[in-house]
């Protein structure tokens, strides 16, 4: 099979004698087949067959992964968060999207209470740090963090005001840990 | 049913096509923006547009199951499809077409990569004239492989039927209606694999061999169709 030939599903790319089935493909009764439409390629590295896409493909968390979440509940120990978007990436998340964070992850200082820090509704940018068994995230980095706060009292938007966050409606103050460009992040863009 | 037509006249049938002759079609992939995969197609008087959605967490969630993803194909008959108006919303038939299309196409996708997951799989026919459910059938394997699902093959399908004691591939409108028997069949190509297989009325088993013969020949000549429209799509956007 000749390289950067474009392949479709249940199409023989190589043999299990010659390469390994890597990304976009499947072994079946010892023949390497395509599992998508794309172009073929050997991963020349790991003796890998892969078709690279040409389609869209279904988002698959990965560890590493930044992650836009919505706050669902914030407990003792940490908080829980549904994982909305994969940034660079167009499609919805497939299979699980319940995140945990916990108080150690969210910044690099000691953080006491999950509450003083997030609460529900907040949409946050946050790192995958594992996805099996479970999502776990983390915020400790300065772009990660809040990125759109709702204000408690009357669930306007908060705006950064000097160290802290104020509502632009009823002048309540908040605060959170905040990501370097909280509120300039464009949520229409995803 | 009996009808004063004449359906099978000197080696032609009421259309003019061989009795071993399909219908055209015509298939074009990526048609919709916010669907993840999609197709259109027509196949000679049929029109389907098939909407692909997903991998995504499977609402109800006690329709989730942990080991693997869940096809949901919805059949859907737009109301100004027939002849006479039909009445919108899922109805017996669709429902059972619904079922028997998420079967088989959930053998074709690798569906233990997304435990908890659905795959929405909307099939809408805005124009009917008999086999509606190959059509729509070919169409969603179309629109998978336009979603990146991975898959084994493309499932792809064809009806076979009898029409006054004659074996015919592809039954036309009147044919379907008039007819004595419509043996709908869906396959895996790669494999011949046979992934549906549906009949309605009586045929004798020389003839249910003949005909599954027919339908599966005529699956191949729509596979090659269907693969040709995916490679010219994509082979495009390569050049670009």
């Amino acid at each position: 099979m000749t390289e950067n030939k474009m392949v479709l599903p249940g199409d023989q790319v190589s043999t299990s004698e010659e390469l390994l089935p890597g990304d976009g493909t499947f072994e079946e009764n010892g023949i390497i087949r395509a599992s998508r439409a794309g172009t073929y390629h050997v991963d020349e590295k790991h003796r890998r067959a892969m078709v690279k896409p040409l389609t869209s493909i279904p988002v698959e968390l990965r560890r590493g992964d930044i992650v836009l979440a919505l706050v669902g509940s914030v407990r003792s120990s940490m908080i829980i968060a549904e994982v909305i978007h994969v940034t660079g990436k167009n499609r919805a998340v497939s299979g699980d999207t319940n995140g945990t964070l916990r108080v150690s992850e969210i910044s690099d200082g000691y953080v006491k209470d999950p509450s003083t820090e997030y609460a529900p509704g907040d949409i946050i940018r946050a790192k995958v740090v594992q996805v099996k068994p479970n999502i776990q995230l983390a915020t400790k980095d300065k772009d990660l963090g809040v990125i759109r706060a709702l204000c408690s009292k009357c669930r306007q938007h908060l705006e950064r005001k000097d160290n802290g966050l104020e509502c632009s409606n009823c002048g309540w103050k908040e605060r959170r840990r905040t990501a370097v460009d909280y509120g300039n992040y464009d949520l229409k863009k995803m | 049913m009996k009808s004063d037509i004449k359906l099978f006249e000197n080696g032609k049938r009421l259309d003019g096509r061989k009795p071993d002759e399909l219908r055209n079609i015509k298939i074009e992939t990526g048609v919709l923006h916010r669907a993840e995969g999609s197709c259109y197609l027509e196949w000679g008087g049929n029109k389907v547009i098939v909407a692909v959605y997903g991998p995504r967490e499977a609402i109800p969630r006690h329709t989730q199951n942990p080991l693997r993803a869940i096809v949901n194909a919805r059949y859907n008959m737009a109301a100004f499809s027939v002849d006479d108006r039909k009445r919108p919303g899922p109805d017996r038939r669709s429902r059972e077409i619904s079922k028997v299309i998420s079967e088989a196409l959930g053998h074709a996708i690798f569906l233990e990569r997304f435990p908890r997951a659905s795959i929405d799989v909307n099939i809408e026919v805005l124009e009917a004239e008999a086999g509606t459910r190959c059509a729509g059938l070919t169409a969603a394997g179309v629109a998978l492989v336009d979603a990146g699902i991975p898959m084994r093959d493309i499932p792809v399908a064809c009806a076979a039927g009898k029409i006054e004691g004659q074996v015919v591939l592809d039954l036309g409108k009147e044919e379907d209606n008039f007819g004595s028997a419509d043996l709908p069949i869906a396959i895996s190509p790669r494999t011949g694999e046979i992934l549906l297989l549906q009949m309605d009325g009586h045929m004798t088993g020389d003839e249910f061999n003949t005909a599954l013969d027919m339908a599966i020949k005529g699956c191949h000549t729509v596979s090659e169709i269907q693969k040709k429209a995916i490679t010219e799509k994509y082979q495009k956007t390569e050049g670009d």
